[in-house]
């Protein structure tokens, strides 16, 4: 019976880290999305100094959250984000508002294909 | 992560079936449940080995996904006669009553020259003298031979044996292992005793040292 506990125990705790990836995940690229959207915004107002603070802050909070990412995420994903994470810096830097929308477009893809991803729907099981 | 659980439950189950479909000949002395879990871990532990990119935990959960999927089902065919037979299978008896069954030969796609390899195993070249073949579960065959030409055995012969009990190792490669002589209700004293019964001086010397419940002892001294 020890052993039939320590299975239920492990399940258990599973699926509760299980749950609790998805509602991370989804809470992070939220976040990011959202600086984003606002370092987007700032550069069509041609504000580019708040576009760089929102636009570092995303990379500041990614950066915050490395460890789980790479604990959780295929590093493949990961990395793709990182890149367009400096993409959309650089971007924002040389003040071209056309190619920030591109950069930051490419980014939350890659943001929402992650935390759909995670999320138990029929596309991501099959 | 939560993917990773559903389709690790989801393959355990699909290869589950395909392993009852194979049949009992596919297991090779594995029940079906072991038997996807051995093949499923081995592959499931070596992806986040073989590529860095791939996080520990996209082995880590499969794994404990697998474990906590063997020890359900081991549970619940404990538990239920009905679903042991849906997960697990019946024995099937090949041979009954001396008379091959060959609707169940087919129904296990065994052929003649298999049934008498099996035999044969077993030291059995005349199907003559078996009586009762049965595949089991898990994929072997177990035999009963007819009385007459089964081995005699002591009772049917009215001789008394001693019963010599289980052999128990009490001195492996010089080292004195007190678990064995606590089981035996022996102790050092009388080991040394047996020891120097055998003009052995002390225990690192001796290789092996067994003995039972009746006081056989086998041992044997270290070379060089």
């Amino acid at each position: 019976m020890k052993k039939e506990l320590m299975a239920v125990l492990i399940f258990i705790l599973i699926i509760a880290a299980s749950i609790f990836n998805i509602a991370q995940i989804s809470t992070l690229s939220s976040k990011m999305t959202v600086l984003v959207q606002n370092a987007v915004s700032s550069a069509e107002k041609s504000n580019w100094e708040a576009a760089a603070w929102y636009a570092e802050s995303a990379e500041a909070l990614w950066a915050s959250h490395k460890l789980y990412i790479y604990t959780v995420f295929r590093h493949e994903s990961t990395d793709n984000i990182s890149d367009c994470i400096y993409e959309l810096l650089s971007e924002v830097y040389s003040k071209d508002p056309d190619h920030v929308s591109e950069a930051a477009m490419r980014l939350t893809a890659y943001l929402e294909i992650l935390r759909d991803m995670e999320k138990p729907t029929l596309e991501s099981i099959f | 992560m939560a993917i990773s659980i559903i389709r690790t439950i989801l393959l355990f189950a699909l290869i589950m079936v395909c392993t009852r479909i194979m049949g009992k000949r596919q297991l090779g002395e594995l029940e079906p449940s072991e038997l996807v879990v051995a093949i499923m871990l081995s592959d499931i532990a070596v992806h986040p080995l073989q590529d860095p990119g791939i996080p520990l935990l996209y082995g880590v959960v499969p794994v404990l996904t697998l474990l906590c999927c063997e020890i359900f089902v081991s549970y619940m065919v404990v538990k239920n006669i009905t679903l042991r037979a849906i997960i697990c299978g019946k024995p099937s008896i090949i041979i009954d009553g001396g008379k091959i069954n060959q609707k169940e030969m087919a129904k296990n796609r065994l052929t003649l020259d298999e049934l008498t390899v099996e035999l044969r195993k077993q030291n059995v070249t005349d199907i003559n003298m078996v009586k009762y073949a049965i595949l089991e579960s898990d994929g072997s065959l177990s035999i009963m031979l007819r009385a007459g030409d089964s081995p005699a055995t002591p009772n049917q012969m009215s001789l008394s044996v001693d019963d010599p009990g289980l052999p128990v190792m009490l001195i492996s490669d010089g080292r004195t292992l007190q678990n064995n002589l606590e089981y035996l209700n022996l102790n050092e004293a009388w080991l040394k005793n047996e020891l120097k019964k055998r003009n052995i001086s002390k225990p690192e010397d001796v290789y092996i040292f067994m003995t039972d419940s009746s006081g056989n002892i086998y041992f044997s001294l270290k070379e060089g």
